[in-house]
């Protein structure tokens, strides 16, 4: 009986199996790739809102604070949109007839509420809570971004657990004193060195900072900051 | 307990009885919690078929892993147009409100979030519900959201509008002006201030016009008897704060009267053991019926409601007998302030009492020992005792109790008479059959209830409503003009011409009064869903032919009684949630109305003398039924009760109340022929097996289920079922008890009973997440709630259940923890966890099987505050309910005569050293700094691995999507805190996390940002933030509540932070120590299962009777 296998099957048998292997990993690692990609968490994507409202206009242009339209962001775990009554404060009387602001005057008179889209969408057993990390001295632009750049907005960051996990097991690494939470442009200068050193924390950098910043605020680093719970409920 | 025990006697406790028997199917359940129901096939699947559902699973994998990978949907946000003061988006907001049950008012405090109402709970301030609620607050939620209420006015069952019913009922009014005569209405129980008056001014406007009261639930015999007795019209309260003596006539104080909520608080309040404790009150419960109040008792005596006459009869008569003796029996003033000398003369003469007459019908020798026993007991405290009879029992028992409580100076003191808060109407149903019978009326206005379906059987009110609908006059015409004004669509609309949709009180104004007469303004939380009107609209519509508004009728009414001041004071009512009103009578328990207690005491205990032993023989009751029960054979007493999940029916539509385990019987979506294991015997039925129950009103077929504790002779029916209108999960649910309920005897009446043969499935869950004895070494006998009682020398039980006497408790405090031969184990699996949990917040609850009632407030209450699905029967008769705290009842005894019944709640218990997380293959279950155990949906991959391994089986599977994703209104009435869990996934109690997250971030805001004040602060100022901190964070901690905990009328629960204080530098009071952590501390602190070292956050107080030592002996 003849040969069924030439000897050259030995090699396409060996090429094969390097073939499913390679190509499983490949597989896998595009896989991976397309999870973390933007297309899956939208990271960078600029969403189609009623009104293309330019936090880089109000911001940057006017210096608007972020807490005059979102109010709750303290207080609440939901950092709260201004509800049109908000928008019409000033425009009400500045640029009354521009187009683009139609639906805000339409909301106005007829009493019904625009809709946004929401651009930073966490899943829903995920309970991130504002108050506290404004509160203990998150800034804004740690997660969003450089709003005051973003003429439309959009999610600066993955928003995936390993992202929240990096700082939830070193926040030393974002903290930055309180009251410097809704300040775009942050930077460790010599006042804030002086003020936040104290007899156990020299502050020279943001590491530095950080951890002095850890023991005023009393960031738990016991593990309670990246227990389940703390997040999923 | 031994190894060898077969005879049943050897289990001291119990849970039901396949257990006490050792059924195989209990053992089976026992050792393996996922039990197949009996529908499913375990051969089912044979290897062909797994192969290829494998197969297509795997090929649907290859697609799922592309549609895993979609997208997020977008969401979008919607903020307001112009945003209400005092919101903050996010954050709940707290209303004061009311509702009723049977007419009286319960305080509400609902939480809205985003202007829809998520939770009920009770108002701190409200004297009904001092804070805590029953299961019918719970659940009134998922009431307003039923998505089956009805939505339009309908007219001959099509839909019709507002305008079009004014437009018919006008000129009907109309000519009513003129000549009055032929409007009647009809109404259940009012208490509504507001109401009231509207319905005295329509009888003023139209002068014939006419007002009916049905309420298949109601009080009549009650104000009867004090009519018979004291010739006047009132209703009594009773302040169980002061009584140390209470002797429960069948009354279901605990669950049935007005006020429930609050005599639980109070009952328990004086009987709370702590460190130190000597004395508490003691209860004797003479009941037909097993109910949690004669579980609570310390005696209890099961006997045929129609022996209760008697019973009450003797018991005067001993007293008057000692009374005669007693020195200051002629002057109750006097005798109360002379109790100090009392005791000791009751005790000389005591022994010496003798019967007057005999006691006759089953009351036996035993019985007159125990009679002789109470007596001495009830003098010994006078003013300080209290004797309750239940409001289904005859006029003259409560005559007869009115006059004992009269003898024993409770009257003014534990027992306090007023005015009736209900409003007495002109009539009752059969009064309006008889006005329609007569062609008197023509225009019937039925506001509430469900009369056509609760209306006793032999007044046929059903047929004869539907007839009078559509009697035409010989024009064509309609004759009459009938309307009905309901939540649902129900029985009795379905009846009349009109239909009007009522508003649910958490969408109306309105007003109510508790059972103390206290006033509650009710206040919408949430526009009407379904463009429903309330009762008081409609009686608008009836005074003026136009719908007017709710709060301004209310306030209208409001304005002119309150006269000057009104707006403060009805700005304070209604945030408050209690209105006070001008010149009303005080509502405080304590006092009560002069002139009728104790003032015109002075003069009655002659009247009691003279008139009690010529009280006549109960109605038709006494006689007829005792000769019944004393034949033999088939003969039974039938006793009609409010059910104690659905109540007359109402609530039938109601799932999380439907699913809800049945206080002792732990029935749930059905009701059922309660009888005892003697009468099963004798009618040769078991569980589940159909008994046919024929009264003069007519027959039912009913499946028979045995209570232990239920007296041989009768039958326990509850109200509510059988309804065929209530909607979709109401329908066709159990049995229709009114189908055989008499006018003339609506409580307790006889019947003939046979069996049938056939059979029917009842759902229990006594046999369910049975906490059985696997895991221990050796041979044990499979045994699942055997416990101890301190003399046991038993080590091969569980000692769940720990139970002692006051005098043991007394001589050795420390009795239920001596039963942990293995003291607490210190050994740990996670070795540094400990210096965690020392520096941190450390949860843990305390829970007291002393003080738990067993009235299931705290299932529904977490079945509220944590989006808990209900599951169905059928699910249910898998062992998949799904609550995360259920109350396990055990009995002690035999069935026939049990001789305690205990209740012990079970909720996760939080160990620290969890056999769950061990087995977790994913790591989905893991613990926390706090010591809490976390149950991650998101990771959990559905092995069950760790419900298997749970000693305490409190977790709990989603086996299908529990969950209904689509009906809208059901998501409004979901907690937006708590996830909402789908196919697959294993859920437990969380200690109500999402309320200490709350809790700890207000805490940890209030920390930092007192602290950066202090840091720029003067040092003497800065000091002062720092207290502030530590003062402000403590308040925090303290109201911290569970659901559970918060719903728990007996305060039962406890749960807080286990380590001393937030900030041990700047406590206010160094040696502050929360709540939980003093219990922790007690002498009757003990853990479940503690032998395996599972250390359990939750641990459990034992539970103490007072048995009086003279029942005992005789």
């Amino acid at each position: 009986m003849a040969q069924v296998f030439r000897p050259r099957a030995n090699t396409i048998a060996r090429a094969s199996i390097a073939g499913v292997v390679i190509g499983v990993s490949v597989l896998g690692l595009v896989a991976a790739g397309v999870d973390r990609s933007p297309y899956v968490t939208n990271q960078g994507v600029v969403r189609d809102q009623p009104v293309p409202f330019s936090h880089e206009h109000h911001v940057n242009g006017l210096g608007i604070d972020c807490r005059y339209c979102h109010t709750s962001v303290g207080d609440s775990g939901f950092a709260g949109l201004p509800p049109t009554k908000t928008c019409m404060t000033c425009h009400s009387r500045i640029w009354t007839d521009a187009p683009l602001l139609a639906p805000v005057r339409d909301s106005w008179r007829e009493g019904v509420p625009l809709q946004w889209t929401r651009v930073h969408n966490l899943p829903d057993f995920v309970y991130f809570q504002h108050d506290i990390h404004v509160n203990k001295g998150i800034g804004c632009v740690t997660c969003h971004g450089p709003v005051d750049q973003m003429s439309l907005m959009f999610q600066q960051n993955t928003l995936q657990m390993k992202w929240c996990l990096d700082c939830h097991y070193s926040p030393e690494k974002h903290l930055r004193p309180r009251e410097q939470v809704f300040n775009m442009h942050f930077a460790i200068d010599d006042q804030i060195k002086r003020e936040y050193s104290d007899a156990n924390h020299v502050v020279t950098d943001q590491e530095s900072l950080g951890k002095a910043l850890i023991d005023r605020y009393h960031i738990p680093t016991d593990g309670r900051l990246t227990s389940c719970y703390t997040c999923h409920r | 307990m031994t190894n060898d025990s077969s005879t049943t006697s050897a289990k001291r406790y119990w849970r039901s009885l396949e257990e006490l028997s050792d059924a195989a199917d209990v053992q089976r359940r026992a050792m393996d919690e996922f039990v197949p129901s009996q529908l499913d096939d375990p051969d089912a699947v044979s290897r062909r078929g797994f192969m290829k559902v494998i197969g297509a699973s795997a090929a649907l994998a290859g697609f799922g892993a592309a549609s895993g990978c979609k997208r997020k949907a977008d969401e979008t946000i919607v903020p307001y147009v112009s945003q209400p003061q005092g919101v903050v988006p996010g954050k709940p907001l707290y209303f004061a409100t009311a509702m009723t049950l049977g007419g009286y008012a319960q305080g509400i405090v609902a939480q809205s979030r985003e202007g829809r109402p998520v939770k009920l709970e009770g108002n701190p301030d409200h004297p009904a519900s001092l804070g805590a609620s029953d299961v019918f607050m719970q659940a009134a939620l998922l009431g307003l959201y039923d998505p089956d209420r009805s939505q339009a006015v309908t007219y001959g069952g099509n839909i019709s509008g507002w305008d079009s019913f004014i437009g018919a009922i006008r000129p009907r009014l109309e000519t009513k002006q003129k000549n009055g005569s032929g409007l009647a209405i009809l109404t259940e129980t009012i208490t509504s201030p507001t109401l009231i008056d509207q319905i005295a001014r329509m009888k003023k406007q139209y002068p014939g016009a006419r007002w009916f009261g049905h309420d298949p639930i109601d009080r009549e015999n009650v104000r009867a008897g004090l009519r018979q007795a004291t010739h006047k019209e009132i209703l009594p309260r009773y302040d169980f704060s002061k009584a140390r003596v209470i002797v429960s006539l069948d009354s279901n104080f605990l669950q049935d009267e007005p006020g429930h909520v609050r005599y639980g608080r109070d009952f328990i309040d004086g009987r709370r053991i702590r460190a130190g404790t000597t004395e508490m009150n003691r209860l004797y419960v003479i009941e037909s019926t097993h109910t949690i109040t004669g579980s609570m008792a310390d005696h209890r005596w099961a006997v045929r409601p129609s022996e209760i006459a008697e019973i009450a009869r003797s018991l005067a008569d001993i007293l008057r007998a000692s009374g005669a003796l007693s020195p200051s029996s002629g002057t109750p003033g006097e005798g109360r302030g002379g109790g100090s000398t009392q005791p000791a003369s009751i005790a000389q003469t005591a022994p010496t009492l003798t019967l007057p007459r005999s006691t006759g019908g089953g009351a036996n020798a035993q019985a007159r020992d125990w009679l002789r026993a109470i007596a001495k007991d009830l003098l010994a405290l006078r003013g300080k005792s209290l004797v309750v009879a239940g409001a289904h029992q005859p006029p003259e028992v409560h005559a007869i109790v009115h006059s004992i409580n009269e003898a024993l100076g409770n009257i003014g003191a534990t027992v306090i008479y007023g005015a009736p808060i209900e409003s007495q109407p002109d009539g009752l149903l059969p009064d309006l059959v008889a006005e329609m019978d007569r062609g008197a009326v023509d225009l019937l206005v039925i506001l509430g209830g469900n009369p056509a379906y609760t209306a006793p059987a032999d007044l046929n009110f059903a047929q004869r409503l539907e007839n009078f609908s559509i009697q035409g006059n010989a024009d064509g015409s309609w004759r009459n003009l009938t309307v009905h004004s309901s939540l649902y669509e129900d029985e009795t609309s379905f009846r009349c011409q009109w239909h009007l949709p009522q508003a649910h009180f958490l969408e109306e104004w309105s007003d109510v009064a508790a059972y103390d007469g206290t006033v509650s303004i009710v206040q919408p939380l949430i526009e009407p869903l379904y463009g429903g009107r309330s009762a008081i609209e409609v009686m608008h519509v009836l005074l003026e032919t136009w719908l007017g508004r709710g709060y301004d009728i209310v306030r209208g009414f409001w304005r002119e009684k309150i006269g000057e001041n009104f707006e403060a004071a009805w700005t304070r009512g209604v945030a408050r949630g209690v209105l006070d009103v001008p010149g009303a009578s005080p509502t405080s328990p304590s006092s009560h109305t002069p002139g009728e207690s104790r003032g015109g005491g002075s003069t009655q205990p002659a009247l009691t003398a003279q008139t009690a032993p010529t009280l006549a023989l109960p109605r038709g009751t006494g006689g007829g039924n005792k000769a019944g029960a004393s034949e033999s054979g088939s003969e039974f007493e039938l006793i009609f009760r409010p059910d104690p999940n659905i109540w007359d029916g109402c609530f039938a539509n109601n799932g999380w109340l439907q699913e809800l385990a049945k206080p002792l019987t732990k029935l749930t979506w059905d009701n059922a022929a309660l009888l005892s294991a003697t009468s099963a015997a004798q009618l040769d039925v078991h569980n589940g097996e159909m008994l046919r129950i024929t009264t003069s009103a007519g027959t039912l077929d009913v499946p028979a289920l045995i209570l232990p504790g239920q007296p041989d002779q009768t039958i326990t029916l509850h109200l509510g079922y059988g309804r065929v209108r209530a909607g979709n999960v109401g329908n066709n649910v159990g049995f229709n008890a009114y189908t055989i309920r008499e006018n003339a005897r609506p409580w307790i009446t006889t019947a003939k009973v046979a069996r049938t043969g056939e059979k029917y499935p009842l759902v229990t869950t006594h046999a369910h997440q049975t906490i059985a004895q696997r895991g221990l070494p050796g041979p044990v006998p499979l045994e699942a709630g055997v416990v101890a009682h301190p003399n046991d020398e038993n080590l091969d039980n569980r000692r769940l259940v720990r139970v002692g006497t006051l005098s043991q408790f007394v001589e050795d405090p420390m009795f239920a923890k001596k039963l942990d031969e293995s003291q607490r184990h210190s050994l740990t699996l996670y070795p540094g966890y400990e210096n965690v949990y020392k520096q941190n917040l450390a949860w843990g609850m305390s829970i007291d099987t002393h003080s738990c009632i067993g009235c299931n407030a705290c299932v529904i209450a977490c079945q509220a505050e944590n989006n808990i699905p209900v599951v169905g029967k059928d699910q249910v008769s898998r062992g998949r309910e799904m609550h995360w705290i259920r109350i396990d009842t055990y009995f002690e005894g035999t069935p026939e005569a049990p001789s305690g019944t205990f209740h012990q709640p079970i909720p996760c218990m939080q160990c620290e050293n969890a056999p769950c997380e061990l087995v977790c293959p994913v790591g989905a279950t893991v613990h926390d700094t706090e010591g809490i155990n976390d149950m991650v949906y998101n990771r959990c991959v559905g092995t069950r691995y760790c419900s298997n391994n749970c000693p305490y089986k409190v977790r709990r599977f989603n086996f299908l999507s529990y969950n209904d994703y689509n009906t809208e209104t059901l998501k409004l009435a979901r907690n937006p805190e708590v996830t909402v869990r789908s196919r697959g996934v294993m859920e437990k109690c969380t200690y109500c996390i999402q309320r200490i997250t709350a809790t700890r971030i207000e805490m940890e805001k209030l920390q930092v940002e007192l602290e950066e004040q202090a840091r720029h602060a003067e040092p003497a100022e800065a000091e002062e933030f720092r207290r502030k901190s530590a003062k402000l964070r403590q308040q925090l901690l303290d109201k911290l509540q569970t659901a559970c905990q918060q719903s728990c009328p007996t305060e039962a629960i406890v749960f807080g932070n286990l380590n001393s204080a937030v900030d041990p530098i700047h406590e206010i009071e160094p040696d502050h120590m929360s709540k939980v952590k003093s219990l922790k501390a007690h002498p009757l602190d003990y853990g479940l299962l503690e032998e395996l070292t599972t250390r359990p956050r939750t641990t459990y107080l034992a539970r103490i009777t007072n048995p009086n030592p003279e029942v005992h002996a005789s």
